[in-house]
């Protein structure tokens, strides 16, 4: 008989039974214990276990796999973004810079513990690089080295979110639960679901995988609960859209949670946020307790019979974790590894039971939906694909930020006319449109529309919706070394051709050695059809891309 | 039941058997790396792909659910090519090959790859024993990260004395703290040796018997 | 390939009957696997049945007879001498006292078709119904309540009931220890959901997996049942159809249930009396539900009538004779349920066969050429009773070292003492070789053929991996040589040919032979076609009628009850890495694994009483005293003290008094009267300030 594997089913029944008498789980039980020391022991890891339940082994186990617990921390604690949107900016000097001045390599705390220096990918500042934090200071642009250095590091400004539509619709945050109040006073949740699915919203994490036929499969499901989980782990470097919904307007978030509790029958929701952006957390909790103080959340919702609550979890270094099935795992406190489907989250999720798992700015589209109708929604982009687009810049254009835009828009467009063009009469010389496991664009296809088919005609992706610029002075073989260095750094080790090939792959690159191409192109293939998840599988996609459109800058064989 | 076609044969599946089941109940063979029939399919080791007629690429048996009328080629050129491909670079990150008789070298031979040719040189797993328990030893340059052991020791005995460790290429197992055995959980039923493809989990006492 | 020989046999330690793989190098057992197609353990086993082998081939074993000189001293013997004077020491107590003042005692270690031989040459080669095995001392009081309750002896169902099933009870056993793969499976399937309520006065760990633990005071199990019974019936959750058509009795016990409220029950055993409620609504409720027990419900006065008071409680929610609705007990040894079988009991032959049965008695004399008694023989504490009033002079015991494990130890010596000869057939010498005249080396199971039935009433096959060392012999070649010495020639030639003659003689066994067991054996009753019984009692009860009885048996006080003097109750049990008297398990790297024993004790005990964590400690009874280490610990209660019984340096046996189960003799081993004091100190005169509460 088939038993399909998520996660070990024993383990989530452990950590179920624990939650429900309310105990921790692990991973909060071994961050708490990092904040207090600065490094995890033994001692704090026998206290997670039998805090959370969780037994000894897997803690151990979990305390192994989160970048963030495995950095020891000095009393300063720098955390420098290697992210591509400061790749792209400084090739990596800054990296360097700080190595140099603290006489530290990353993950290293010095002797007397003053200093400690990790990487960190990416802390969502694509808009000036590079970014390095402190503590919880994160600071960015020029001389962000320099004030580190000296201890002068300030907390880096944010550009607002711009909207390019004549009337924004993600970014109005006017109307704040009136989606809300209409679908519990005067829909049923047949009628949202209905909705939803007739509206045809996309899901904007990178799959684009229909978000109403996702709540069907969990309301169809019989369990005694289910959940709503939104998806805040935004990894993808150079992307800080969902960082800016989560921390710019967490209502309209919690508003979407609840309409999708509405929908399939869940009475809880959790967002998993990134430690990277360590602003996430605090302003989504400040705006559930407003939400209780305003009865959007709590046993009655707006005054109705149906009851929600959402809690806010952060999680710990791990890109992987932006995979539904992992995500599931991290929120459990359990390592972040992939499993394979089915069963589906929407069959057997958090604590075993169907769950929704749906990407942070799809949820916030919910609210637009149950307000505006299907219809209305559907016409907001001219092509195939509904609703609208937060799309965000990196410091290499002249108006880096997030904006909404429609579908549809041609990258040219995006790029010159929404963001000004590159800084300093820079030219673009390629684009990565998504995120990492997107492909890269070169210049001489900027005409290439921004949607789901026409991106993926030339090998790229829309993912989350980052998109970050090379200018001329990029050396795309370090480019490529790159990509692989993180793509090997985040695998979760789980499947055995991601785990081994991204690293086999990176050394190809990172050596200096001439690249022999039909071992690398098998190699890719290898990731591309073996993988278990988008993240070995999605990783050939910008090598490929370079391969396809810049051979002869790779050093190949 | 289900109709399916596996290499050509009709037969049929029960309903919510996997295609790695139904070869098998078949008489077929699919190699498999991280598959016990007493744990639950895991779907790491990625080498027991099979075609799936009108399927986009090859799929892994363990975790695909058999589908009425489906079409599964054991053969495939593409999938034996995937699977062959990650046994190079499992064998990649160890620093000795495997023993003959384990599964690892069987699963190698099958799929016509040398365990004593190196196809990718870089990083392997450094040379690591535990030998502190009286029955058990644990070679961790030998491990795959199946998770086989990790499964065996929750799923079958319900010890938990075991995890996964690390990511990516660092993945690795430990029992309990990373402690040894007899610092864990472990109630020494060696589930786990029994269980390991590769012999990075054993009992010591077979370490000094040479293969005939 | 690694090894040069690869058998499947069952595995030799507890009840549960796993089927190994063991694999030989140069006559070797160099390691074990489980069999993927085991029934019982589905491709798992333990650290006994896998890695504790190495006993096999150690130096001690007996590898030629003993024989004990005037002197007192043990030389070397020929087969032929020691057989010789067996014989002529046997014929000459014959001669003079008849054969009644001979005995023996089968092995619940042993195989079928071994118990088998043993008990026909006790009955035709000797002529005495004086045969008894070790089940008498574990799950005796089982097998009788079974037969009155239910008709057969035995489990009603099978291991494979526990993941079918939605609620269990598992009481007076602690099976992740005793029993590992059983306790594996109930493990996994409570995490999947099966509701568990525990009942032991320890907290065992699957009680950290359980709905619900009960820790009733040891001795009062019979009024936790008859409290269970009474709210099943008080709150309308009894099987009325199922008591109507299938059982007689229920009138008298529904009658007795009114005295046995959950408060009355709070009062008799310390437990609250919501969790009697809980607890009965747990099992009720549940669609299907089994009951699972062990040595802690049947080592007692009235362990026997415990079993039959859970039989009731069965009775009563109509859950039996059905996937998932079983009663299951975890019988200790690995044939402790076949010995039995085989008839090495005193009243019955084969399949409980009454020995005064004129009808059975003819069948057994016919195939046999001999004529026998139709009185029952003696049982295990009668024989030893009987030795030292002088009226049994001869006892051959095989594979039982009754000098370590049994009660009453300064009794037993006693009685070994008194006797002209004791034979002992074991594979080391032990406590009880120690008063033995000869010492015949026998094989152990990875060395002989053969079959085991295991606790789910499964016979299976048993191969030898390899031969036994030295000049030691199969146990089957012993005692068929001897029996032919003795003038009974059994005419086996291999063990193949005892159960065919087993199958000829037991109508349970009709279809049981070697050849048809195959990979997966069968659990008997087996119809002469083959077919065979994993669930007992689907349609009717094996008794007159087809309906089972239900006995009104009301609680009474355990023998041996605390006093000033022994304030502290003593229960016994087994460690997970030990087996039983530890012959085997103490010989093999186990022993590294836990070296000692020791007693666990309550954080409140253990301040009241001085003792702090590693302390040696005196355990004293009004039969013996003990030292040994304490362990402080909170998953035993107040009052209540344990220890296990693996270890002969420490004797915990000694401590056992005669109290004993009224309707089977089997020793009231789990709950004894103790005072448990330090002894590194003398308290008197180590000057010493209280700590601060």
């Amino acid at each position: 008989m088939w038993v399909a594997a998520t996660m070990s089913r024993n383990l989530v029944e452990i950590i179920r039974r624990h939650h429900e008498l309310g105990a921790p789980t692990a991973l909060e039980v071994l961050k708490d214990a990092l904040e207090l020391r600065g490094e995890i022991t033994d001692a704090d890891r026998r206290t997670a276990s039998e805090r959370s339940g969780l037994p000894e082994a897997a803690v151990y186990g979990v305390s192994t796999f989160y970048e963030d617990l495995l950095q020891p921390r000095g009393r300063r604690h720098v955390r420098v973004c290697t992210g591509t949107a400061c790749f792209a900016a400084t090739a990596g000097r800054h990296v360097d810079a700080l190595c140099d001045a603290l006489g530290l390599r990353l993950g290293e705390r010095s002797a007397g513990g003053d200093w400690s220096l990790a990487e960190t990918v990416c802390l969502g500042f694509c808009h000036s690089c590079p970014a390095v934090r402190v503590g919880d200071v994160i600071d960015a642009g020029s001389g962000v080295v320099e004030r580190v250095l000296d201890g002068s590091e300030r907390c880096a400004g944010e550009p607002a979110p711009i909207s390019v539509l004549e009337t924004p619709v993600l970014l109005d945050g006017t109307a704040a639960y009136a989606g809300l109040a209409r679908a519990v006073s005067r829909m049923t949740p047949e009628a949202v679901l209905e909705e939803v699915k007739a509206a045809q919203v996309r899901g904007r994490g990178g799959a684009g995988f229909p978000a109403g036929a996702k709540w069907e499969f969990a309301r169809d499901a019989i369990a005694e609960r289910k959940f709503i989980v939104a998806n805040g782990d935004e990894g993808d470097p150079g992307s800080y859209i969902d960082k800016v919904l989560m921390e710019a307007y967490p209502a309209l978030l919690i508003e979407g949670m609840a309409l999708a509790g509405y929908a399939v029958g869940a009475e809880h929701g959790f967002v998993l946020t990134r430690s990277e952006y360590p602003r996430s957390k605090p302003a989504l909790e400040a705006a559930v307790a407003d939400a209780h103080r305003r009865g959007v959340l709590g046993p009655s919702v707006l005054g109705s019979d149906f009851a929600f609550d959402v809690t806010i979890v952060e999680g710990a270094g791990s890109y992987v974790v932006g995979e539904e099935t992992a995500l599931l795992a991290c929120l459990q406190g359990l390592r972040g590894t992939v499993s394979a489907r089915p069963p589906f989250p929407a069959q057997r999720g958090l604590h075993g039971m169907p769950t929704v798992v749906n990407n942070v700015e799809t949820l916030c589209n919910i609210p637009i939906v149950v307000l505006a109708g299907a219809a209305a929604y559907r016409k907001l982009s001219p092509g195939p694909t509904s609703g609208t687009k937060l799309v965000c810049f990196n410091e290499r254009f002249g108006s880096p930020g997030v904006y909404e835009v429609p579908f549809g828009m041609t990258m040219r467009e995006l790029c010159q006319d929404v963001a000004g063009g590159l800084v300093d009469g820079h030219a673009i010389k390629a684009l990565q449109i998504g995120g990492p496991l997107g492909g890269i664009l070169p210049s001489w296809k900027l005409d290439t529309r921004f949607d789901f088919d026409d991106l993926a005609q030339e090998g790229c992706m829309l993912g989350h919706g980052g998109i970050v610029a090379f200018d001329e002075s990029t050396d795309m073989r370090a480019l490529a070394t790159h990509l692989l260095h993180f793509g090997a750094a985040e695998s979760c080790g789980k499947c055995f051709p991601c785990r081994i090939g991204l690293r086999r792959a990176h050394e190809m690159f990172a050596g200096g050695a001439p690249v022999d191409r039909p071992k690398l192109e098998a190699l890719l293939e290898t990731l591309e059809l073996g993988s278990l998840c988008a993240h070995g599988g999605g990783m050939p996609a910008p090598i490929r891309s370079l391969l396809a459109h810049f051979p002869q800058e790779l050093g190949l064989a | 039941m289900m109709r399916i076609d596996i290499d050509g044969t009709q037969t049929e599946a029960a309903p919510g058997a996997t295609v790695l089941e139904a070869i098998r109940a078949a008489g077929g063979y699919v190699p498999t790396l991280c598959f016990d029939e007493r744990q639950e399919a895991f779907g790491a080791c990625r080498v027991c792909m099979v075609g799936v007629a009108g399927a986009p690429a090859p799929m892994a048996a363990c975790t695909t659910p058999c589908r009425d009328g489906m079409k599964i080629d054991t053969r495939d050129a593409t999938a034996r090519r995937i699977a062959a491909a990650t046994v190079e670079l499992v064998l990649s990150e160890l620093p000795v090959a495997p023993a003959e008789h384990t599964e690892l070298a069987a699963v190698a031979r099958d799929l016509e790859v040398d365990c004593t040719r190196l196809r990718w040189p870089g990083e392997q797993h450094a040379i690591d024993h535990d030998e502190r328990h009286p029955y058990l030893a644990l070679q961790h340059e030998l491990c795959i990260s199946c998770g086989r052991c990790v499964r065996a020791c929750d799923e079958v005995q319900g010890a938990f004395a075991l995890t996964a460790t690390g990511r990516g290429l660092h993945a690795n197992v430990a029992a309990g703290l990373d402690a040894g055995f007899r610092n864990s959980t472990c109630v020494s039923c060696g589930a786990c040796a029994d269980t390991c493809p590769t012999d990075a989990i054993t009992e010591i006492s077979l370490l000094a018997i040479i293969e005939r | 390939m690694r090894f040069d020989r690869d058998v499947t046999t069952t595995c030799g330690y507890c009840g549960v009957g796993c089927r190994l793989e063991a694999h030989a190098l140069d006559g070797r057992v160099v390691s074990i696997s489980p069999a993927l197609d085991g029934p019982a353990n589905k491709g798992h086993t333990c650290l006994k049945g896998r890695f504790a082998h190495g006993f096999t081939r150690k130096r001690e074993r007996l590898r030629a007879p003993l024989i004990r000189t005037p002197g007192g001293d043990l030389r070397s013997a020929s087969w032929d001498e020691a057989i010789a004077l067996i014989v002529s020491e046997l014929t000459r107590i014959r001669e003079l006292a008849g054969p009644d003042a001979i005995a023996g005692l089968a092995s619940s270690r042993a195989t079928n078709e071994d118990c088998y031989v043993m008990q026909r040459m006790m009955r035709a080669a000797i002529g005495t119904h004086n045969i008894d095995n070790c089940s008498r001392v574990c799950h005796s009081p089982t097998s009788w309540a079974l037969r009155q309750s239910l008709g057969l002896s035995g489990a009603t169902g099978s291991f494979d009931d526990i993941e079918a099933a939605d609620a269990a009870i598992l009481i007076g056993a602690n099976p992740t220890e005793g029993h590992p793969v059983a306790g594996a499976r109930i493990k996994q399937a409570t995490l999947r959901g099966l509701k568990l309520v525990t009942i032991d006065p320890r907290r065992i760990e699957l009680s950290d997996y359980a709905v619900l633990h009960l820790s009733p005071r040891p001795g009062s199990n019979a009024a936790v049942m008859l409290g269970l019974a009474h709210v099943v019936a008080r709150d309308g959750l009894v099987d009325d159809a199922f008591l109507r058509v299938r059982t007689e009795g229920w009138p008298e016990v529904e009658d007795l249930l009114a005295d046995y409220t959950p408060l009355d029950v709070q009062r008799i055993s310390g437990i609250a009396a919501a969790d009697i409620e809980a607890a009965a609504h747990v099992y009720a409720e549940a669609a299907d539900a089994c009951v699972l027990w062990g040595l802690g419900v049947t080592e007692h006065k009235y362990g026997s009538e415990v079993v039959r008071l859970i039989c009731n409680l069965a009775l009563m929610c109509g859950k039996l004779g059905r996937p998932g609705s079983a009663l299951l007990p975890l019988r200790g040894q690995n044939n402790v349920q076949g010995s039995s079988d085989m008839g090495a009991l005193p009243d019955t032959f084969t399949g409980y066969q009454s020995v005064a049965d004129e009808d059975v008695a003819r069948r057994f004399e016919a195939r046999w050429g001999v004529r026998m008694k139709r009185d029952r023989g003696l049982k295990i504490p009668e024989m030893f009773d009987a030795a030292i009033r002088g009226d049994l002079k001869a006892m051959y015991i095989f594979g039982e070292d009754v000098a370590q494990t049994d009660p009453n130890t300064t009794h037993v010596i006693k009685a070994l003492q008194s006797l002209e000869l004791l034979v002992v057939q074991d594979i080391f010498e032990n406590e009880t070789t120690k008063y033995a005249d000869v010492i015949l080396p026998a094989s152990s199971f990875l060395e002989k053929s053969g079959t085991f039935t295991n606790a789910e009433r499964r016979i299976q096959l048993v191969d030898a991996a390899v031969s036994p060392p030295g000049d030691a012999r199969t146990d089957f070649h012993i005692l068929t040589t001897l029996s032919a010495a003795l003038g009974h020639d059994m005419g086996f030639a291999t063990p193949a040919d005892v159960m065919d003659e087993v199958a000829e003689l037991t109508p349970d066994w009709a279809g049981v032979s070697h050849e048809r067991l195959g990979r997966r054996g069968l659990q008997w009753p087996v119809a002469a076609d083959g077919t065979d019984s994993p669930i007992l009692y689907r349609e009717r009860f094996e008794l007159p009628g087809g309906r089972a009885r239900m006995a009104a048996l009301p609680y009474k006080p355990p023998g041996s009850e605390v006093s000033e003097e022994f304030p502290i109750v003593l229960v016994t049990g087994r460690r997970l890495e030990h087996y039983n008297a530890g012959t085997m398990t103490r010989r093999t790297a186990n022993l590294d694994l836990v070296p000692g024993d020791w007693l666990e004790i309550h954080p409140d005990d253990a301040r009241r009483l001085w003792v702090t964590d590693g302390d040696l400690v005196s355990v004293r009874s009004a039969h013996g005293r003990i030292e040994l280490p304490a362990r402080v610990t909170a998953r035993i209660d107040p009052g209540h003290v344990f220890t296990a019984f693996h270890f002969p340096e420490i004797r915990t046996n000694l401590l056992v008094g005669p109290s004993a189960d009224v309707n089977t003799s089997c020793p009231e081993y789990k709950v004894v009267a103790v005072d448990v004091r330090p002894v590194a100190e003398q308290p008197s005169q180590t000057p010493a300030i209280a700590a601060a509460p």
